[in-house]
């Protein structure tokens, strides 16, 4: 009977997304474990660090999903698809939390605060300290951006996306994704400018060899 | 001073995440530096590098557990008839609340505006009279009296004589034809001829000698209309008669 077992984890996105609209759990266990990670990394990003509620919105998309499935385009790129459903869910979200206004406030000064760390007489922090931070503070500045431009960085550098899936995905001109993305170069550069600019040069090369 | 792009084009791109600036050969130099400084591009690329480490050590982000309520879900989807599916789309179908709220609204004005409905719109309340008129034909003898000169009659009869036998038949018959006449005298005199007036329908509604309307419909005050035929009756003839005499 192992014989005949159909091998789900061979299947493309968009084959297993036909079988999942045909009710096929093994289908829809396999496609859950390809993007149920990164879509929770993605509502973790996009919502302020808020676990509990990147789970609910994780559990949300993917029951869009198995509800919608029938309606997927095969011809169509499945990532672009999902990502489109996970972006309107946190447009919607912000245009909720948007209606008190409070919540991004409270969170951005916690963060204006946080980020404000003692200084070197070269104006640099000192080299182990710089190195430790660095990481850290990043992560924080990268959610201190606004959900338009955050999401186009995760996309392009987390999720590798070419600059016209992204556009795909927003709905917007390929040449604004551009300027969004030097705007967060510009933008996350200039919170970190208290780290030393030139110290990665040595590992820079193993960064920039690393593919997934 | 020069132009400055506010984009980040997959070339300059491409040179953040592999070379430094020390690194670069001087046509790339020259194009990069068309862009940023030699202190942006060493920020950018360390924000890029970093952000990349960042992302590279979220993949081992584990994902929540496949929850019951989810496995449920593509189970039922397994067990759905077509129609219900139809019927779940039906349902579900993404509207927009301004729709089905001005939908509702529009009901409510077109049941209970003042304007919607009104009596004289309706053409019921309007009465309709239905007229229904038969024409009654009857048989009327009119008769007349015309002065005939006293001359007249001898003509005709040595009219007679002159022609041939075939005349004075005919005259002869025109004899016993003519109406009864009193004995010529040499004077005009008043002849009674009956003339039977053929059947024809009333055209005028003077003329009208019978008009039968349907009462049950007839709602006005008028009553059944009966004229008078225009021609003398016996004792109006009777009457002229004797008058006749009494001048003779």
């Amino acid at each position: 009977m192992l014989f005949f077992r159909k091998n789900y984890e061979t299947y493309s996105d968009e084959k297993l997304l036909t079988l999942v609209a045909k009710g096929q759990e093994q289908a829809f266990n396999v496609f859950y474990q390809r993007y149920a990670g990164r879509m929770h990394y993605y509502f973790l990003r996009m919502l302020h660090q808020d676990e509990e509620r990147a789970n609910d919105f994780t559990q949300d998309l993917f029951v869009k999903v198995i509800e919608h499935a029938a309606k997927f385009d095969p011809t169509r790129k499945c990532t672009t698809w999902l990502y489109s459903i996970a972006s309107n869910m946190c447009k919607n979200e912000y245009r909720r939390l948007s209606r008190w206004n409070k919540h991004q406030e409270v969170f951005h000064q916690e963060v204006a605060e946080t980020v404000e760390v003692p200084c070197g007489e070269s104006g640099y922090l000192p080299e182990n300290l710089d190195r430790q931070l660095f990481g850290r503070y990043l992560d924080r500045a990268i959610s201190e951006l606004a959900p338009a431009h955050r999401e186009c960085f995760l996309l392009r550098y987390r999720e590798e996306m070419s600059i016209r899936e992204i556009s795909q995905i927003l709905d917007c001109p390929e040449g604004t994704i551009k300027s969004r993305l030097h705007y967060c170069l510009k933008k996350l550069s200039t919170k970190l400018k208290i780290f030393r600019p030139d110290h990665l040069d040595q590992k820079s090369v193993d960064y920039g060899k690393k593919t997934r | 001073m020069e132009k400055r792009h506010d984009k980040l084009n997959a070339e300059l791109e491409n040179l953040l995440l592999t070379k430094s600036f020390a690194q670069l050969k001087a046509d790339e130099k020259t194009a990069v530096e068309a862009q940023l400084t030699q202190e942006e591009y060493a920020a950018f690329r360390k924000v890029l590098l970093e952000s990349r480490q960042l992302f590279w050590d979220s993949q081992k982000h584990e994902a929540p557990l496949t929850s019951l309520r989810l496995k449920q879900l593509v189970r039922n989807k397994q067990n759905q008839s077509p129609i219900w599916a139809w019927l779940h789309w039906l349902i579900n179908y993404p509207l927009p609340t301004w729709q089905p709220a001005l939908g509702m609204l529009a009901i409510i004005a077109f049941f209970f505006s003042p304007f919607s409905y009104s009596a004289k719109s309706n053409p019921v309340a309007e009465p309709v009279y239905v007229y229904k008129v038969d024409t009654v034909y009857r048989n009327i003898t009119d008769t007349i009296y015309r002065e005939k000169p006293a001359d007249e009659e001898a003509k005709l009869e040595q009219q007679a004589k002159a022609f041939s036998k075939t005349s004075k038949r005919l005259a002869k018959n025109k004899k016993q034809s003519s109406p009864k006449a009193t004995k010529n005298n040499g004077q005009s005199r008043v002849v009674r001829q009956q003339k039977q007036r053929k059947q024809q329908p009333a055209t005028a509604p003077d003329d009208l000698l019978a008009l039968h309307v349907d009462s049950t419909i007839f709602n006005k005050n008028e009553p059944f209309h009966m004229k008078r035929d225009s021609g003398h009756s016996l004792n109006e003839v009777k009457g002229i008669m004797d008058f006749f005499v009494e001048i003779n």
